[in-house]
């Protein structure tokens, strides 16, 4: 029943925020909730001061278009493209490695922060002590999710220092974390019987896990794992910006001098690296969806490639695992705890917090909005459904390499351009992380739209109902309540990227940490990245909250 | 009236749900060897009981033992040692379905495997010979390598015979084993589980929907309804009139 | 495919232990240095790829240059003892000297001892050039771009003049920026995106000779006075790690550049220095001062 709701090749994380599907029940909960967004959208948009002033500024226009002029000539000069290579190699390499990290993070905490391995068979005061472990991990994952990769890498190279380690920890702690409470759901939802049956053998937890369990989770982890990777890739090419490597680092470089044309051969490369991972994703996750199994011949091979790409990783980063046990290492994490408690405030002041904060949360609104406006726009002329004329054809594509490029260039980089052209504060920075959420979420509402159920639509076709009318009566309603929960799904996630473009000073708690980081000023950047925590908690609560009372 | 030593008794029981009374006041006790067959209208508590029996639920009252060991109050590696020799069979065969047949009758050792043992197993088969002898019991000694989900609701019940025949089990529980497959499946399923409780002495609780077959195949008959043993009798000394009233219809109150 | 599988596992396993065994392997020792990323980085690694071989030749010991992109994590590697000598700017240095207490700064540039910071305005702004520090009481009121949080002449100087001259930090129309780099401080004010700018003297005069300023859009308002900037700070640690006296013969060979032969010109001119001359901490109290007051040293 459920299975016809849910899009099945969505990754699993979406398929619960896509089984959202509004019932007549809670028609009070949802005006209350709607209310209740319409007002903080509107306020995040008065925050942005955009009646104050001219939106646009002309003088700028001739810098973008100095940037947009290099698209068309970027360096090919033989040194740096063969740096560049390397460095996309350390792209894929830190992807790769913080993936798989992240998988084994993730079946672990996964294991033990699923309902079925605390309580499932037990009675009596072991069920009591069950819950109470259960709700224990649970509550310890919500910290690592809440942490963005950035914040993760800048952290562990206080603590690390400069190794790759710093990357793949950066992106496998977080992932591992979404990806933990990912696989506990799916673990849960998979059919208790043999698990119980194997208990009722005699056998041990673990062994039944092993035998009643994971065979029929594991493959759809999998699955999520080219999902996350395809993630990976973006948040390496982030983090690269903070120093760790890679294109990212190519990309700062070359920003820093603003030398276009070069920013444009690192463009270029993320480009073309961020279309083919989501393509290999998508394919592996449509033939899943088909009822693929492991003997299929694009999965085994995925899977194989997925594995001699992890190997070829952990052989070209050279990654030195000795540091994690380095009594030098812990020198330094207690050094830090030590500057850093208890937390205080440093020269910040509680209003300058409140306010960070507020503008954090305006900007995370704005950017959503946009996005969602943007991606149910192109979602529709995006999706390959039906599409059988070459003109037709011709819009899917164009509209496909739009979202790629959108997603691919990172936060940062949409900041600066929209810095050229706008008055400095909260809009460029919405904006920024708005086109970027664009490319991503365009990209789910389209497999979403994909993934429709087409015998309505075919029905009143049959009807000889007009098409734009199918489209309104049968196809809208049906995306609508996707979409919004991709959206809110969404929102969830640009809240913790705020911090990528206030690392690039467009204000909020992240320019406040940057700042407190850059100041080594550690017991203050404890108290915004608590800020940050709680933030971040409340968004994931306000979110889930409109999701059920879209049900 | 049976052996000394039961190999399983109920005293006083009783499991409650929430607000429904699932079972209530049961006493019994069950000696080695014993084929007894649970009967009664759909609610009456034989999954309840048969689930008693091996553990997977703890009563709300009066005390389960199993192997002379209450389940519900043992400590879990005691309570493991004893779970490992009853063997369960279900209604719905309760296989994992992505697993290749050999693993799922394997899943009847793990009580027995180390975890790495078991991991090991997964990659590669481990007490291969043990597993096509008790396939080739069943009478699908081709399946050892087909994935479960290819097999036909039949073939999937003897897999789960087969399962629990490598557990080798002093006790044999059987949920409804025949209510999803076809009456002559059903009759070869049943056919078979005799067969190896006669064979090996292991004692057999089935709960059952098919009263004939219960009547023709088992020496002794327990009959539930609404929670409570109605009557607990070898097959001769049940009446047509006993059943009937067993499934009579609930009087409108 | 399940054998294919269980021999990649086994092949991945093999390979975390081999690079997990490799990481504990002794390595021969060698002088690690950098500098903070606040020039072109293909001209920094040109210039410290020079530099180090120069050095190399002189200690006898291999020495490596390692690019950073962020000043903090400049300040952090050094801390950590993954740089042994950076060339750091007046604040990183200052941050790092206290991270590090026993630091040792080596040398500095003959420019650096008088280094300079301009602010620059678009044209449109009509703001006119200022005689004076108090002059800069103009800039209050207006958009203002810095360029890194932590550099000296992009930040910290000309927040200290400003501070001089009556413009707190929260006078400005909005929250100041961080462009992240003096050239991209350039091009936001020429963009119109500030009204003002605050870099490197150095890199605005090479700038605008090099043509690469549209004067017509941005000009200079002020000059600071001088201040002292760029030095080379070294671990305390290095000739417990690299011999004894290796401080003083590291100091006595950046200190031997002789513009007089080419080779060596050639890296003065790189760092565009005429030579390397000593320096001491006092050099940098007033810089320590004025992160200070704003909280960038703790």
């Amino acid at each position: 029943m459920t299975e016809t709701i849910r899009p099945p090749s969505a990754p699993v994380e979406l398929r619960e925020a896509a089984a959202g599907v509004p019932g007549g029940a809670g028609r009070r909960a949802r005006r209350l909730w709607g209310g209740a967004l319409l007002v903080v959208v509107l306020a995040s948009v008065a925050a942005t001061g955009w009646t104050q002033g001219p939106l646009l500024r002309p003088e700028g226009l001739g810098l973008v278009g100095d940037f947009l002029a290099a698209a068309v000539a970027p360096s090919t000069d033989a040194a740096f493209l063969e740096i560049l290579a390397a460095a996309a190699v350390t792209t894929v390499a830190y992807a790769a490695l913080g993936t798989v990290l992240s998988l084994v993070l993730g079946l672990v905490g996964g294991v033990l922060s699923s309902e079925v391995w605390w309580l499932e068979g037990r009675h009596g005061a072991a069920r009591r002590r069950g819950a109470v472990g259960w709700a224990t991990v649970r509550g310890l994952l919500v910290l690592p999710r809440a942490i963005h990769e950035v914040i993760w890498g800048l952290v562990l190279l206080s603590i690390l220092g400069l190794t790759p380690l710093v990357a793949v920890l950066a992106i496998g702690i977080p992932f591992g974390a979404v990806t933990a409470k990912v696989f506990a759901e799916l673990l849960d939802e998979t059919a208790r019987r043999p698990f119980r049956a194997a208990l009722a053998a005699g056998s041990p937890r673990t062994t039944a896990l092993l035998y009643a369990l994971m065979p029929a989770a594991w493959s759809d982890l999998l699955s999520y794992g080219f999902y996350r990777f395809e993630c990976a890739i973006r948040s390496a090419a982030i983090l690269g910006l903070i120093g760790a490597g890679g294109l990212g680092f190519q990309l700062a470089l070359s920003l820093q001098t603003l030398n276009y044309r070069e920013v444009w051969s690192v463009l270029y490369a993320l480009i073309l690296l961020s279309a083919a991972t989501d393509l290999w994703s998508s394919a592996v996750r449509r033939r899943r969806a088909a009822g693929g199994r492991p003997g299929d011949r694009v999965i085994g091979g995925s899977l194989v490639a997925g594995a001699v790409l992890v190997v070829g990783s952990l052989w070209w980063v050279q990654l030195d695992l000795s540091v994690l046990t380095a009594a030098d290492t812990w020198r330094q994490v207690l050094l830090i705890v030590e500057d850093a408690w208890p937390p205080g405030l440093g020269t910040t002041t509680v209003a300058e917090l409140v306010q960070a904060a507020l503008i954090t949360v305006a900007m995370s609104v704005v950017a959503i909005v946009i996005a969602f406006a943007g991606a149910s726009a192109l979602a529709f002329p995006g999706s390959a459904a039906g599409a059988r004329t070459p003109g037709r054809w011709l819009v899917v594509i164009v509209t496909r390499a739009v979202l790629v490029v959108l997603r691919a260039l990172p936060p940062p980089v949409w900041a600066l351009l929209f810095l050229f052209v706008m008055a400095p504060g909260l809009l460029p920075g919405a904006l920024a992380l708005g086109v970027y959420t664009l490319g991503v979420l365009g990209r789910l509402m389209t497999e979403s739209v994909e993934n429709l159920d087409r015998r309505p639509r075919e029905a009143m076709e049959a009807q000889g109902v007009a098409r734009p009318v199918v489209f309104c009566y049968a196809v809208v309603p049906a995306a609508a309540p996707r979409f919004v929960a991709f959206g809110l799904y969404r929102w969830e996630v640009t809240i913790r990227e705020t911090v990528v473009v206030g690392v690039v000073g467009a204000g909020g708690l992240g320019l406040l940490l940057n700042e407190q980081l850059a100041a080594f000023a550690y017991a203050a950047a404890l108290t915004t990245l608590a800020a940050i925590v709680v933030l971040t908690a409340l968004v994931d609560v306000t979110s889930a909250g409109l999701r059920r009372s879209l049900r | 009236m049976t052996a000394p030593d039961p190999v399983f008794g109920l005293c006083g029981v009783g499991l409650r749900f929430r607000d429904t009374l699932a079972l209530d006041g049961c006493d019994l006790e069950i000696g080695a060897g014993e084929r007894v067959a649970v009967i009664g209208p759909s609610g009456a508590g034989k999954s309840s009981l048969i689930a008693l029996l091996n553990g997977t639920l703890a009563p709300t009252e009066g005390a389960v033992t199993a192997l002379g060991c209450d389940l519900a109050r043992a400590r879990a590696g005691a309570a493991r040692r004893v779970r490992r020799q009853i063997g369960t069979i279900h209604q719905h065969f309760d296989l994992v379905e992505e697993l290749r047949v050999v693993h799922n009758v394997n899943a009847g050792r793990l009580g027995h495997w180390s975890f790495w043992r078991a991991a090991v197993s997964l990659l590669r088969p481990q007490g291969v010979h043990d597993v096509r002898g008790a396939l080739e019991r069943v009478g699908i000694p081709e399946k050892i390598e087909a994935r479960t989900s290819t097999l036909s609701g039949g073939q999937k019940q003897r897999v789960a015979v087969a399962r629990v025949l490598v557990q080798q089990p002093r006790a044999i529980l059987a949920d409804e084993p025949i209510a999803s497959l076809d009456p002559r499946l059903g009759a070869e399923v049943i056919e078979l589980l005799t067969g190896v409780s006669a064979e090996l002495g292991t004692t057999l609780v089935t709960s059952l929907h098919d009263v004939s077959m219960a009547l023709g195949r088992f020496e002794r008959i327990v009959a539930l309804r609404g929670g409570r043993i109605v009557f607990d009798r070898p097959p001769s000394a049940v009446s047509p009139g006993d059943v009937d009233d067993l499934y009579a219809a609930e009087p409108a109150s | 495919m399940r054998r294919a599988l269980f021999a990649i596992v086994l092949a991945l396993v093999s390979v975390l232990v081999a690079a997990c065994g490799g990481g504990a392997a002794e390595q021969p020792r060698e002088l690690v240095i950098s500098a903070i990323p606040d020039q072109d980085p293909q001209k920094l690694q040109r210039l410290y790829g020079a530099l180090s071989e120069r050095l190399t030749r002189t200690l006898g010991v291999p020495v490596r240059y390692v690019p950073l992109t962020d000043y903090a994590a400049s300040v952090t590697s050094y801390r950590r003892g993954d740089l042994d000598m950076v060339f750091f700017g007046g604040l990183t240095g200052v941050q790092a000297r206290q991270q590090v207490p026993g630091s040792v700064p080596l040398a500095q540039r003959d420019v650096d001892e008088r280094f300079r910071s301009v602010f620059i305005a678009t044209t449109a702004s009509g703001l006119a050039p200022a005689t004076d520090v108090a002059g800069l009481r103009e800039v209050g009121g207006r958009s203002l771009t810095f360029g890194s949080e932590s550099s000296t002449s992009g930040r910290l100087m000309p927040q200290y003049f400003l501070d001089q001259a009556g413009v707190g930090p929260n006078s400005f129309r909005g929250p100041s920026g961080f462009s992240g780099s003096h050239d991209a401080t350039i091009a936001l004010v020429t963009s119109g995106a500030y009204e003002v700018g605050a870099l490197n003297a150095t890199v605005w005069d090479q700038r605008v000779a090099g043509g690469g300023v549209d004067t017509t859009k941005v000009r200079e308002i002020f000059r600071t006075p001088t201040y002292h900037d760029y030095h080379w700070l070294a671990r305390p640690d290095i000739d417990e790690q690299l011999g004894a006296g290796t401080t003083d013969r590291i100091r006595g060979a950046l200190l031997a550049l002789d513009p007089a032969d080419p080779a060596d010109k050639n890296i003065l001119d790189l760092f565009g220095a005429g030579s390397f001359i000593p320096t001491q901490p006092a050099n940098y109290d007033q810089v320590e001062q004025v992160g200070r007051s704003l909280g960038l040293v703790q």
